[in-house]
Parts: C-alpha cells; sequence; structure tokens
C-alpha cells in the first residue's frame, strides 16, 4: 500500500484561483476515461509527467498507452501531469502549491514513480521546471529514500546525457513490457527497507533500462569523452545476496557479479533497447482518455505499424524504432471502430512513420472507408509519389491540401541523404495530384545538410517553381508552400558525426532560397536558426550540458520549443558560466574513432552500418529498404533477437 | 424534427469554454448514438444550436442547446421499438430513450435535465431569451461591505462600463442591463443573486457589475469570485 500523503489542493481552493490563469481546464482533467484510483488502495503510484502543456500532451499516443498499461495493473495507480504554462506556474509560486497531477491532485512528490517522455530536447527545461516545482530534488544525486524514483522514456533517451544529472534511470525502446518490469523492480524494493542505490542497482539490471548515475565519464584534455565505464557498486552482504539471486543466472548477470569481486555488482557495460516483438499483439487502448479540451491533434490515432526501414541518413526515428512491425488490417479496422463509438471522434489518424509502407494500405483503407461511413481518416507521413497521391486523393484530401516531403531540391543531395525520389517521380506525383484536383500543396526540405552547396539551396526554389509551373500549364492556379527546417545532425543516425550549420550561415541560406522563392503563388516557412542551433547542442551533448540546463532554468528559462521563448542571450551566458562550448557540440565534425556520449547504449543498429551509410553518403549511393529488397546488415533483427513482421 | 436539451454545465466543468462545451455535448451525441441532422457541403456539421454561451469560469444549472434530429434516424428508431414490439410508439419514448443514452455517455459534470419537441420553423431562440439568473460567491468580502455599493449601483441612472477587446474598446451601460441584485444578509462567503437581461443575444457579466463596484468605493478581485448560472429566462 502506498504511503497516504494527503492531497494539498482542494477543488475549492483551485477553483477560487484558477480564474487568473489562461485556458484553466488545461488543469482540472475530468476527461472521459480518465482513471481515478484511491491512491491507498495500490502499491505503486506512478506519474506520467508530459513536459508540456496538456493539449501537446493530451496528443501523444505514447502517454495514452502506457496509462492504459499501467492502469490495466489493480496494483498501480497511474495519473498524468503536465507543464503548467507561465501563469500557472505563477499561481503554484503565489499561494505555495506543488504542482499536482491531474487525477488526484497529488503533489509530484508524492509519488513513488515520476516518469518523464522525452520527446524533443527543448522540452528539457520544462523538465526541470516540473521536478522542482513539483517538490522534487532537481539532481539525481540529491535524492534521499522518500523522493520519487524520476524515470525518463520516449525518442531523446537514446542519447539524453545532458538530462543524466536529473534522471535516476532511462526506459529506452517501446515502453508496453518496459514499464510495468520498471514497476515490477519497484515494487519489489519498496518496503524491504533497502537502500536507494539497491533500487538503482536493481532497475540496471532490468533489459531496456540505463542508471546514468552508475556509469563515469572520462574526457580527453580536447573536451571529447574519453571513456564511459561502469561504476563497481559496494553492496551490502545482504542485498548483494538478494539482488544477485533475484537478478537469475544469464550470462549477462554473472558479469554483473564478477566472481573475483565478491560484494560489487558492475553495472552491464552495454545498455540495450527494448523492443515488443509484436506489434499486432500489444496491448491495446480501447477507453481511450478524450479530453474536454480541444488537443493539438483533435482526432482518434491508431498506430498501424511501428518502425521504418526507408533508412533516409538524417533520420533518427528510421533507426530507433526498428524493425518494422505491423498490425493486420482486420486488428487496425477492429481498432478503429472500437475508437470512433468509445470517443464520438470524426477522424482516425492512421499513425505509423510512412503510412503508404504498409502492406496492404489501399485494402485497408477502402475496408475503413466501407465500415466506418462519414468517418474522416488521415496519413501522415506520405511518400513522395503517385501511389501516395491516389492514397490522399482516395482520403478526400484534394480541398485540403497534399503534403509532399522530398527533403532536398537536388537529386544528388537526395541520393546522399537516401531520399530514393527522383525529380521525375516528383513531377509525376505533383502531375497527378493537380490532375487529381489538388490545388494546395505543402512541400517539406531540409536545409544545411552534410555536403550541402548553394546550387543545392537554388535547386529546392527551382523545383519549387518547376511544380508550380506544372500545375499552371495544366490550367489550375496552385498554392505552394514551401516549409523548411534546419538540419540537425541526430544522434543514431548516419549523420551522427556531421557538424551542424553555425546559425549565420543558416540563415544566409534561408535568405539564399528566399530570394530564389520570391513571386506569386509560393509562400515560403522556415524556423528559427536559435531553435536549430540549441536542439544541435543538445541532441549530440555529453553530460556536462546539465549543468547549463540548470543555470537557464533558474534564470527563467522554459518551452523552448514554442516560437518566440527561446532567449539565445539567457543560453549563450549558462554556457559561458559552465565554462562550455556550445560549438564543440554543435558545429564540429567528430572523429569516427571518438567515443560518442551514447556509445553505451545500444539501438541494435550497429555503429559499422551507420558508418557504411555515411560513406555510402559521401559517394553519393543509395540504399535499399529491407522491407522490400535484401537485408541491408543494420544489425537490429540478429542483435535484438527480433524480426520485421509484415502482415 | 427540433428537440430542446435542458442541460447543466456543472461546477467540475465550469474551466471549459463556450467552444469546448460545444465540442464535448457534440461528440457525445455522437457517442450516444442521436441520429442528428447534418449540414450539407464537404465537411458534413450536426446541426446543433448553442444559445447565451457562458464564459470561462461560469457554470450553469439549466442550460439549453437545440438539435434538429433526422427523420430517416428517427424512423429507424421508431422501427427498432416496434421490432421490441411492447407497445405503439409515441415521441415521448422515443425522447426518453434518446435523454438516457445521451446522459450515460456526458463528461462527468454535465447533466441533462429535460429534453422536449420544439415548433421548427419558430424564430431564432437566442431572440427569445430575456434574461438571467446568477448565483455570484465573493470570499474575500462581507455583506456589510457589499449593500452599500450595490445599493448605490442600483440608484444610478447609467454605470457605464469600458470593455476591452483586443482591438477596441466598447462602452456598456452596465445598468439597464441589471434587473435586480440581491445580497443574501449574513451569508458566507457573500452571496448575490443577480437577474441580467438579455436583449437580442446582448447581455453583460455579473464580474463587469461587480468590477464597477470599485466607482462606489468597493475593490472585488472579480477573478476570485465563484458565478452560476441558476436560470435563462426567455418567452
Amino acid at each position: 500500500m502506498a504511503q497516504t500523503r494527503q492531497s494539498t489542493i482542494t477543488w475549492k481552493h483551485l477553483r477560487r484561483h484558477l480564474g487568473k490563469v489562461e485556458k484553466p481546464a488545461r488543469y482540472t482533467g475530468g476527461e472521459i476515461n480518465a482513471v481515478k484510483k484511491d491512491p491507498r488502495s495500490v502499491d505503486v503510484i506512478f506519474a506520467l509527467a508530459f513536459p508540456d502543456v496538456y493539449e501537446v500532451g493530451m496528443s501523444h499516443l505514447g502517454t495514452q498507452i502506457l496509462y492504459a498499461v499501467l492502469n490495466s495493473r489493480e496494483d498501480v495507480a497511474c495519473e498524468r501531469v503536465y507543464a503548467p504554462w507561465y501563469d500557472m506556474e505563477n499561481l503554484l509560486k503565489q499561494q505555495g502549491w506543488p504542482l499536482f497531477s491531474i487525477e488526484n491532485r497529488l503533489p509530484l512528490s508524492a509519488f513513488d514513480i515520476v516518469g518523464f517522455s522525452l520527446q524533443y530536447e527543448l522540452t528539457y527545461t520544462n523538465v526541470l521546471m516540473m521536478l522542482e516545482l513539483g517538490g522534487i530534488p532537481l539532481w539525481s544525486r540529491d535524492r534521499a529514500e522518500g523522493d520519487p524514483l524520476v524515470i525518463a522514456g520516449g525518442p531523446c533517451t537514446m542519447a539524453a546525457e545532458p538530462m543524466a544529472g536529473f534522471v535516476d534511470a532511462f526506459a529506452l525502446g517501446d515502453g508496453e513490457e518496459l514499464a510495468l518490469d520498471i514497476v515490477d523492480t519497484y515494487k519489489a524494493w519498496k518496503g524491504t527497507g533497502k537502500s536507494r542505490l539497491d533500487l538503482l542497482v536493481m532497475l540496471s539490471l532490468v533489459e531496456g533500462v540505463y542508471v546514468p548515475s552508475l556509469y563515469d565519464v572520462e574526457y580527453n584534455t580536447d573536451g571529447t569523452v574519453a571513456k564511459i565505464s561502469p561504476t563497481p557498486v559496494k553492496l551490502s552482504p545482504e542485498s548483494y545476496e538478494s539482488i544477485k539471486a533475484h537478478a537469475g543466472d544469464s550470462e549477462l548477470r554473472r558479469a554483473c557479479f564478477p566472481d573475483d569481486m565478491p560484494g560489487y555488482f558492475i553495472p552491464p557495460s552495454k545498455v540495450r533497447r527494448r523492443v515488443i516483438s509484436s506489434l499486432e499483439d500489444a496491448p491495446f487502448i480501447d477507453k481511450p482518455l478524450i479530453p474536454l479540451v480541444e488537443p493539438i491533434h483533435d482526432r482518434v490515432m491508431v498506430e498501424i505499424f511501428r518502425g521504418c526501414t526507408q533508412g533516409c541518413r538524417f533520420c533518427q526515428a528510421g533507426t530507433i524504432y526498428r524493425p518494422v512491425r505491423e498490425r493486420t488490417p482486420e486488428t487496425i479496422t477492429r481498432y478503429a471502430k472500437r475508437l470512433l463509438e468509445a470517443s464520438g471522434h470524426e477522424e482516425v489518424s492512421l499513425v505509423s512513420l510512412s503510412s503508404a509502407d504498409y502492406s496492404h494500405i489501399e485494402a485497408l483503407l477502402s475496408q475503413l472507408m466501407g465500415e466506418c461511413p462519414g468517418t474522416k481518416f488521415s496519413l501522415p507521413s506520405l511518400r513522395v509519389d503517385s501511389f501516395s497521391v491516389d492514397l490522399a486523393k482516395m482520403l478526400g484530401a484534394s480541398r485540403t491540401g497534399l503534403t509532399l516531403a522530398p527533403e532536398a531540391g537536388s537529386q544528388r543531395m537526395r541520393d546522399i541523404i537516401n531520399k530514393k525520389v527522383t525529380e521525375e517521380d516528383i513531377m509525376s506525383a505533383v502531375r497527378h495530384a493537380f490532375g487529381s484536383g489538388f490545388a494546395h500543396i505543402k512541400l517539406y526540405f531540409m536545409i544545411g545538410l552534410p555536403g550541402e552547396t548553394d546550387e543545392d539551396i537554388k535547386a529546392i526554389a527551382h523545383l519549387a517553381r518547376k511544380i508550380r509551373q506544372a500545375g499552371r500549364d495544366m490550367g489550375i492556379k496552385p498554392n505552394i508552400v514551401v516549409s523548411v527546417s534546419g538540419f540537425v545532425p541526430k544522434p543514431n543516425t548516419p549523420f551522427q558525426w556531421e557538424p551542424c550549420v553555425r546559425p549565420e550561415e543558416l540563415r544566409r541560406r534561408q535568405r539564399l532560397l528566399g530570394d530564389g522563392l520570391r513571386g506569386p503563388g509560393i509562400s515560403y516557412k522556415y524556423h528559427d536558426v536559435e531553435h536549430t542551433w540549441l536542439e544541435a547542442v543538445f541532441a549530440r551533448g555529453d553530460r556536462r550540458l546539465s549543468q547549463v540546463l540548470e543555470l537557464v532554468y533558474k534564470r527563467g528559462a522554459r518551452f523552448e520549443a514554442w516560437s518566440g521563448h527561446l532567449d539565445i542571450n539567457i543560453w549563450e551566458q549558462a554556457f559561458y558560466d559552465a565554462g562550455l562550448d556550445p560549438a564543440f557540440y554543435a558545429h564540429r565534425e567528430r572523429g569516427k574513432e571518438e567515443v560518442l556520449p551514447w556509445d553505451h547504449l545500444d539501438t541494435g543498429v550497429s555503429k559499422q552500418f551507420l558508418l557504411r551509410e555515411r560513406d555510402r553518403a559521401r559517394q553519393g549511393l543509395t540504399t535499399d529498404d529491407c522491407r522490400t529488397a535484401y537485408c541491408v546488415g543494420c544489425g537490429v533483427c540478429p542483435n535484438l533477437g527480433v524480426e520485421m513482421s509484415l502482415k | 424534427m427540433r428537440v430542446r436539451v435542458k442541460y447543466t454545465k456543472g461546477d467540475k466543468v465550469r474551466f471549459l469554454s463556450h467552444l469546448d462545451v460545444t465540442r464535448n455535448l457534440r461528440m457525445a451525441l455522437a457517442r450516444a448514438g442521436w441520429p442528428v441532422a447534418m449540414t450539407g457541403g464537404y465537411s458534413p456539421k450536426m446541426k446543433v444550436s448553442f444559445y447565451a454561451p457562458l464564459p470561462v469560469g461560469t457554470a450553469g444549472e439549466e442550460e439549453y442547446m437545440d438539435v434538429v434530429l433526422d427523420t430517416k434516424g428517427i424512423a429507424r428508431l421508431v422501427r427498432a421499438n416496434a421490432k421490441c414490439g411492447s407497445r405503439k410508439f409515441r415521441d415521448i419514448d422515443i425522447l426518453a430513450q434518446l435523454t438516457k443514452a445521451f446522459s450515460r455517455v456526458l463528461p462527468e459534470g454535465f447533466s441533462v435535465k429535460q429534453v422536449y419537441l420544439v415548433d421548427d420553423g419558430k424564430q431564432n431562440f437566442e431572440s427569445q431569451i430575456t434574461g438571467s439568473l446568477y448565483r455570484i460567491e465573493v470570499e474575500e468580502v462581507t455583506t456589510e461591505d457589499l449593500s452599500p455599493a450595490i445599493e448605490q449601483f442600483l440608484t444610478q441612472e447609467q454605470v457605464l462600463y469600458e470593455l476591452e477587446r483586443p482591438k477596441q474598446t466598447r462602452t456598456t451601460d452596465l445598468r439597464k442591463f441589471v434587473e435586480s441584485i440581491e445580497v443574501v444578509p449574513g451569508s458566507s462567503p457573500a452571496t448575490i443573486f443577480m437577474k441580467i437581461r438579455h436583449d437580442n443575444g446582448r447581455t453583460v457579466r455579473p464580474q463587469w457589475v461587480l468590477e464597477s463596484l470599485s466607482e462606489f468605493g468597493l475593490d472585488i478581485d472579480t477573478r476570485e469570485v465563484i458565478v452560476d448560472r441558476l436560470k435563462v429566462y426567455f418567452d
């Protein structure tokens, strides 16, 4: 049974003061299918903490899945908490209230486990804000026995060293099974009177759990990482015996309790990402949380497959969610119908990393549209080809417009990034689109890609104008939106060694592109270069950056991902004060032999494969997709003991 | 076939905006399987109308929405009922059935009070609304502080209030909208009943009236008052 920790904020109190904040219903919950258990009736109370505002967090499928999985257990109560907006942060401080959960308004500090979702680097400061407002010591090292266990999951965790100071344990990979393993481990520890260190040791024995404090990082004089080594932990005799017994007898576990070091625990030298072998059999949310406040994506979501092996070389998701695991059309249809009934929504989003790749996409769509009349279906992430245009047309998207992502303007550049479309593919796709009644086409591109020249930038403008002209030749007035983001080299991609283009140079390239796009019928959108810069620093940062995060947080940095909320001066000052050079992280080409701050975390995709892909990029060679061609030897299936599963 | 639904926007959902209230009620209608008539066009919408919107923070005991039901859908329901074969169909049975289904799927904080048939072609309901009765609870002041300021307000010919909107400031005469204000003697928190007129969709908020009391020497932080609309009057 969880300790009795009383909720400190009554509805009456809250009600009296909420009128002072913007969108107060963000904090009052009451969602359909929300689960409100008596925290005293369970063994473990778990907070799913999303470091962005409610409307963003409520649109996150992963949170929905974990909420259902955790609450399906009778011995667990899972509640949610979101980042309070500035006005709510002030109100909490004025009233002396801790940050509280939605369901029972429990202070964050009252939970056994607080699990953050790290979806993008620019939310890191919000994690710090939530910890502090929740009454939890910021630094992992300052937490004592009575404090919650702070864990984090999500795509960033495969390289979240900048958060190493604040997170007790990272959960790597698919969370459906891992979350329960963590809860079970916590439960086995809780009430035994063992130390917090014992808990961390026990967690480090769970496949997919990375406990950063159990690893020591040494640096070279040039600032690069020299070595990341597991730290031997001296355990008390009782703890040693019980944890060893609990760990079973695999080879890996034997390595953690070496015979020549009795009483010592050595954490695993590499932590491997968890994967679920089958999405078809994965738990499904049949009672979706339906917020009373409109979320940013106001529709139900059904994941049609997980993983993508297109192999775009800039794409992190293309590595860290491998291999491809599909659901059957029957299961997807059943789930879609159930979610529609349970929600009253009119739209279903069929979610994946590249929806047109789904093996039975056409059959699926006709089945869904036949069985759910009046419902809108949407496919995010379509490919750039005529087939995708047909799908979009089938879904009746021609009024709303078509979004295509050629990513680069020149063939040379598309070969470098392994975006396997030719200009002819693009042109035939758009002609097909124009012919099918589409007039609005949105095109996504990246600039600042490795090896990019001014000619490649101009090629984007040229392509956009050519697309517009193709529409005009067919007698329509096309409306083209060119949306451009700055390339950020991401860890666990073939481009992880590449420098990110400096902000001033990126700005010049933005202008260069803007000059080429001037004229009617084409509009141009681009991101702030500061966001690109900051993301580039933190995406591939090491744990020394934890102190920068603390400094900027204390100086008021919040909601960096929100346009207009990033104050570059605070960040530059903090880097200076911490004695760290952001350019070292963002703009430096890293050596092939260099130890990368995330080398001890194993996605299953081998470093040799990433290096080989990088070489092929430099030679302008593309690599096939193992879904349709041969195995490209990325290593994920043998390394993680899983297989691609097409239905 | 048009039905009027009298519902409650309760305490727990008082902080929803009007837009969110309409979104939730529409989704609930869909979940309840009501045969709602749809508008035509590319993205059909349910034919549902809402009246006298409440602002964020205000709860409503008796709110109204109109729902146009699809005759074919109703016919299907009637046939389904007939198959069950119990008794002869009456409108009232269908309405009771719909009410029950709707009740079951409403988010916590909402409830249905009544569902009844209204004439279809009648004039706009909004223009039939003549007034609202509000209950206001004020924590910070006592009834003794309140009463003199309110009396002064009521003796005025005109009390001008400047409503600041993003682009312009509009001046409204609050006095002409206020029909009556009553302070419950000795109540704590200080409780006020305020009857406010509606004039063809135009009305004022009780908070504005309380704010205007600063002219008569009483400052109230209106962000902290609890406002409930108890009743909507209509012809």
